[in-house]
C-alpha cells in the first residue's frame, strides 16, 4: 500500500534577519490512507510547525514530502487544515456561504442546486443545518469549529490536518466534538492528522499515536493504539497505555 | 446640564454682543479700505492724514477688507462706518434694507474684457466652455457682461454659465496660464494683461454701458451720517482734496502711493496718466444701472430717486 | 435600553429651544434681519428654492461631486494600497507620499490645481479626489496588515493566489477600515466642495451647494443664506448619523473582532 503522507527526514528552521532557530531537525512520519494519527507534544515543541509543513504553508528546508507518490511544497485542498483558533470561518460570510465559496472551487462541475444539497448534508451530520444562514459573530466556540469540521470534510482532503481545534472548549463539549470527529472519518477515507497536548484525547481518538521530542529536533516516537474502538476513558487498558505514554513523554 | 446651560447662556450673550458694538457716537470713525489704482484718492487721503487735519482729534480706523459683500456685511454689522465698491452692489444692499447711501464719487476707470484667444473677437465669439473670469456675480463687471450680452445675444444671461469668480490677481494668474479664456477687469490689472503677448481687450466698459459711468464711489450708513456730522463732513472733504491732489499733480501722488502698492513711482504715474483714468466726486451711471438692472431681475423694484441714495 | 428614547427627547426639547431662543433674538429687533433673519424667511426660501428655484440642483451637483470623487478616490486608494501590499519597495514610496499629501488641506491646493486643470469642475473635483485618497489609502493599509494570519491560511489552503487572496481574504476583511476611511473622506471631501466652491464658483448649470450659498451672500439675500446652511447641516446629519451609523452596525463583525 502507498502511504498517503510520507515524510522523509525533514529539517525546518524559523528565520528571520539576525537569528535562525531550529524547530524540526530530520522528522518522518508515515501516514496510511484512512489512518487517525495523533501527534502528542508540549506546547512550543514544534508539533504546530510540523503540521504547518505539512500543509504547505512553511517551506522546508531538507527532505522530502510526499502526498500518495507526489512531492508536494504548497498548500492544496487535498490537505485542509483546521485551526485551533475559532475564527476560521470568514465573518463576512454566513455559514453556508464559508462552506460554498472553497467548494465552489473543488467541485466546478456541481450545479448550485446540487451544491445546496450537498453542503446541507455536511451540515446537517455537523448539527449545523439549522444555522446555516448565521454570520460567525453569532455562533458559540463549539459551533464554529462543528462549521469548519463540516467544511474541511466536504472538500473530501486526501489529509484532514487538525491543530488542537478542541483546546479551547469546555470538556463537555470537547467530549461531543471528538466523537463528531471520529463518526465523520469512519465515513470517509480520509487520513486525519491530529496534533494536541491532551493524551487521553490522543488515545480516544488515534489509530496511532506518535510523541513529540523537542529535546531531540521533534524526532517522534510511534506507539499503536492497542484499544478497541468506541473508547472512553473509563474502559479497561485505558489507564494502562495512559501511564505508559505519560512515563515516556513527561 | 449646568455646562449645557452656562454655554447657552454664553452663546446668547456673544449674540447680543454683537449687535452691542455699533460705532459712530465716540468721536471715531472705521473706514473699510480696498487697494486697486481706481481706490487711490483713499489711499492719499490716509497717507496725508486728511481727515485727522480736520478733526485734530478724530480717531480715524482703517480696515481691511477683502471684497463687496464682506464689505456690506462688515456695514450692517457697524464694524464699519464707510466703504467703497462700485455702484450695483451698492444698490443691492440698499434694496435690501440697508441704510446706507453714496456720499461720493471716487474715480472713473476703464474696466475692460481681456482675452488672449485670437479666435474671439467679441462675446458672441465665446462658446460653451469658455470661461470668463470676474470678481463676484451681481459686481459691476458682472453687469456690463450683461449688458454687452443682453445687446449682442439677446438675452442678459446669456453668459452667466461662463463666469467664474476670481479676485483680480488670481485672474490674471488664471489668464497667464491660460487656464481662462477671458478676464474682466481693471487697473492696474487691465494695464497688465493688455502687455501680455497676443492680449487684447475685447470689450470695454464704456462700450458696454454707452457712456462713461463712475467705478468706485463711497458709501456712508445712515448712522454715522446722521450721529457724526462733523466726521462726514471732514471725510467728504478730505476725500475731495486727494482727488484734487491726484487730478492736478500726478507725480507728488504717485509719490505718495509708491510704498502703499509696493511700486516703482514712474510706474504709478503712468498708470495714473492712462486714459481713462479720471478721479472725480461726480456720479455718473447710477440711473442707467439701476433701470438695467431692475429690467433684468437683479432688483425687484426699480430704484427710489437719487435724492434718496445720495447724501444730501 | 430606555436610554435611547429619552436622549431623543433631550435631543428635541435642545433644537426647540435654540429656535426659540433664535425668534426671540428676531422679535427683540436689536439684530438686523440682515444678520438673523426670522425662521419663517428662511423656510420661505428653502421652500421657494426647492420648488421653483435650483436648489435640488444645486445639491444633486455638490452630492454628485462628493460621491464620483470617493468612488474614484477610493479605487484609486485599493490600487496604491494593493500594489503596497505585493511591493514592499513600493510601499515605502507610497507612505511617504501619503504623508505628504494627507495632512494639505485641499482648498490649499486650489492655486495649484487652478494651475494644472484650469478652472471649474474638474478642478474642484480633482480637490474632492485629493481629500478622498490618502485616508482611504491609510485605512486599506491599515486594513490589509490587521488582517488575521489565519483567513490568509485558509485563503492558501483553499488555493487562491496573489490575486484570489486579495479579493477574497484581504480586501473584505478590511471592510470596517474602508467604512472608517469613507467617513473621514465624506467629512473632508464635502467640506472641500463646498468651501472650493465659495472660494471659487461657476454661475450656471454646474454650481453646486457652495456655490449657492455664495450667490445667496452676494445678492444679499440672508434668508436664502441661511436656507443654503440648513440644508448643508441637514445633508451632514443625514449621511453622518443616518447612513454612516448604519453601514458601520453592518459591517462592524467583518473584521472578526480585531480592531
Amino acid at each position: 500500500m502507498i502511504p498517503m503522507v510520507s515524510m522523509r527526514e525533514i529539517s525546518f528552521s524559523y528565520t528571520d534577519a539576525q537569528t535562525s532557530v531550529s524547530v524540526l531537525e530530520k522528522v518522518s512520519l508515515t501516514v496510511l490512507p484512512g489512518e487517525f494519527v495523533c501527534i502528542l507534544g508540549n506546547s512550543g515543541c514544534g508539533k504546530s510547525t510540523l503540521l504547518r509543513v505539512l500543509a504547505g504553508f512553511e517551506q522546508y528546508h531538507e527532505g522530502l514530502l510526499l502526498i500518495e507518490d507526489r512531492r508536494v511544497s504548497s498548500p492544496s485542498m487535498d490537505r485542509i487544515m483546521i485551526f485551533q483558533e475559532f475564527d476560521q470561518l470568514f465573518p463576512w460570510k454566513t455559514v453556508y456561504e464559508n462552506m460554498l465559496f472553497p467548494l465552489k472551487k473543488r467541485y466546478p462541475k456541481m450545479s448550485a442546486l446540487e451544491l445546496k444539497g450537498y453542503i446541507e448534508s455536511y451540515l446537517e451530520r455537523a448539527g449545523m443545518l439549522s444555522h446555516k444562514d448565521k454570520y460567525p459573530h453569532e455562533l458559540s466556540g463549539g459551533m464554529k469549529q462543528r462549521a469548519a469540521l463540516a467544511r474541511a470534510l466536504a472538500i473530501r482532503p486526501k489529509v484532514l490536518l487538525m491543530d488542537e481545534p478542541f483546546a479551547s472548549l469546555d470538556p463537555k463539549s470537547r467530549s461531543a466534538q471528538q466523537r463528531l470527529v471520529i463518526e465523520l472519518w469512519k465515513e470517509t477515507d480520509t487520513s486525519v492528522v491530529f496534533v494536541t497536548h491532551d493524551v487521553g484525547e490522543a488515545i480516544i481518538l488515534s489509530d496511532t499515536l506518535y510523541t513529540m521530542d523537542e529535546s531531540n529536533g521533534g524526532r517522534l516516537q510511534r506507539y499503536d493504539n492497542p484499544l478497541q474502538r468506541p473508547r472512553q476513558c473509563s474502559m479497561e487498558g485505558f489507564d494502562t497505555f495512559s501511564s505508559m505514554i505519560h512515563r515516556t513523554y513527561d | 446640564m449646568k455646562n449645557r446651560s452656562l454655554a447657552l447662556i454664553c452663546t446668547l450673550l456673544l449674540l447680543l454682543s454683537l449687535t452691542g458694538c455699533r460705532k459712530g457716537t465716540d468721536g471715531s470713525m472705521t473706514i473699510a479700505e480696498q487697494y486697486g489704482l481706481a481706490y487711490a484718492p483713499v489711499q492719499v487721503m490716509r497717507v496725508l492724514g486728511l481727515i485727522e487735519k480736520r478733526v485734530p482729534d478724530a480717531q480715524v480706523n482703517w480696515d481691511q477688507v477683502g471684497n463687496t459683500a464682506a464689505i456690506r456685511e462688515a456695514m450692517i454689522a457697524g464694524h464699519v462706518d464707510i466703504g467703497f465698491g462700485a455702484i450695483p452692489p451698492f444698490l443691492i444692499g440698499y434694496e435690501h434694507g440697508m441704510s446706507w447711501r453714496i456720499s461720493s464719487g471716487v474715480s472713473q476707470a476703464p474696466v475692460g474684457l481681456i482675452t488672449t484667444d485670437s479666435e474671439i473677437n467679441t462675446i458672441a465669439d465665446l462658446g460653451s466652455k469658455d470661461t470668463i473670469a470676474l470678481p463676484q456675480p451681481g459686481s459691476i463687471q458682472h453687469m456690463l457682461l450683461s449688458m454687452e450680452a443682453q445687446k449682442l445675444l439677446g438675452t442678459a444671461d446669456a453668459l452667466d454659465s461662463n463666469i467664474l469668480t476670481m479676485s483680480h490677481p488670481d485672474g490674471y494668474q488664471a489668464l497667464i496660464s491660460n487656464s481662462i479664456t477671458a478676464h474682466f477687469t481693471s487697473p492696474p490689472y487691465i494695464f497688465r494683461e493688455q502687455g501680455l503677448a497676443g492680449a487684447r481687450m475685447i470689450l470695454s466698459g464704456e462700450e458696454a454701458f454707452g457712456a462713461p459711468f463712475t467705478f468706485i464711489v463711497g458709501y456712508a450708513t445712515e448712522e454715522f451720517h446722521e450721529k457724526e456730522p462733523e466726521l462726514y463732513e471732514a471725510f467728504t472733504s478730505a476725500l475731495q482734496e486727494a482727488i484734487d491732489l491726484i487730478t492736478e499733480d500726478p507725480t507728488e501722488a504717485a509719490a505718495l502711493l509708491a510704498d502703499v502698492y509696493e511700486l516703482e513711482p514712474s510706474v504709478i504715474e503712468a498708470y495714473l496718466r492712462e486714459e481713462g483714468m479720471i478721479f472725480s466726486s461726480e456720479i455718473l451711471g447710477m440711473e442707467h444701472f439701476g433701470s438695467f438692472m431692475y429690467e433684468q431681475g437683479y432688483l425687484e423694484d426699480i430704484p427710489v430717486a437719487r435724492e434718496l441714495l445720495v447724501w444730501e | 435600553m430606555n436610554k435611547r428614547p429619552r436622549r431623543t427627547i433631550e435631543h428635541v426639547l435642545w433644537i426647540a429651544s435654540f429656535l426659540l431662543l433664535w425668534e426671540l433674538i428676531v422679535s427683540t429687533g436689536f439684530v438686523s434681519e440682515l444678520i438673523l433673519p426670522s425662521l419663517l424667511d428662511i423656510l420661505r426660501a428653502l421652500v421657494d428654492d426647492l420648488v421653483g428655484g435650483t436648489l435640488l440642483l444645486r445639491i444633486g451637483v455638490s452630492l454628485a461631486l462628493v460621491f464620483g470623487g470617493m468612488i474614484l478616490g477610493t479605487l484609486f486608494a485599493l490600487i496604491l494600497s494593493i500594489v503596497s501590499y505585493l511591493f514592499p519597495l513600493l510601499a515605502s514610496g507610497v507612505e511617504v507620499l501619503t504623508s505628504i499629501a494627507h495632512p494639505l488641506p485641499g482648498i490649499a491646493l486650489l492655486p495649484l490645481v487652478i494651475l494644472w486643470f484650469g478652472t471649474g469642475t474638474l478642478s474642484i473635483f480633482f480637490i474632492v479626489i485629493h481629500a478622498v485618497l490618502w485616508p482611504m489609502v491609510i485605512n486599506f493599509n491599515a486594513g490589509f496588515s490587521s488582517v488575521n494570519r489565519t483567513f490568509l491560511d485558509i485563503g492558501r489552503n483553499y488555493e487562491y493566489g496573489r490575486w484570489g487572496l486579495i479579493i477574497h481574504v484581504l480586501i473584505p476583511s478590511s471592510w470596517s477600515y474602508m467604512v472608517a476611511g469613507l467617513r473621514i473622506a465624506w467629512a473632508r471631501s464635502w467640506r472641500a466642495v463646498i468651501s472650493a466652491e465659495m472660494v471659487f464658483g461657476v454661475i450656471g448649470l454646474y454650481g453646486g451647494l457652495g456655490w449657492y450659498i455664495f450667490n445667496k451672500r452676494v445678492f444679499m439675500d440672508t434668508s436664502g443664506m441661511y436656507a443654503g446652511l440648513l440644508v448643508l447641516i441637514i445633508i451632514g446629519l443625514v449621511i453622518e448619523d443616518i447612513l454612516f451609523k448604519r453601514i458601520e452596525r453592518r459591517v462592524k463583525h467583518s473584521n472578526g473582532g480585531a480592531q
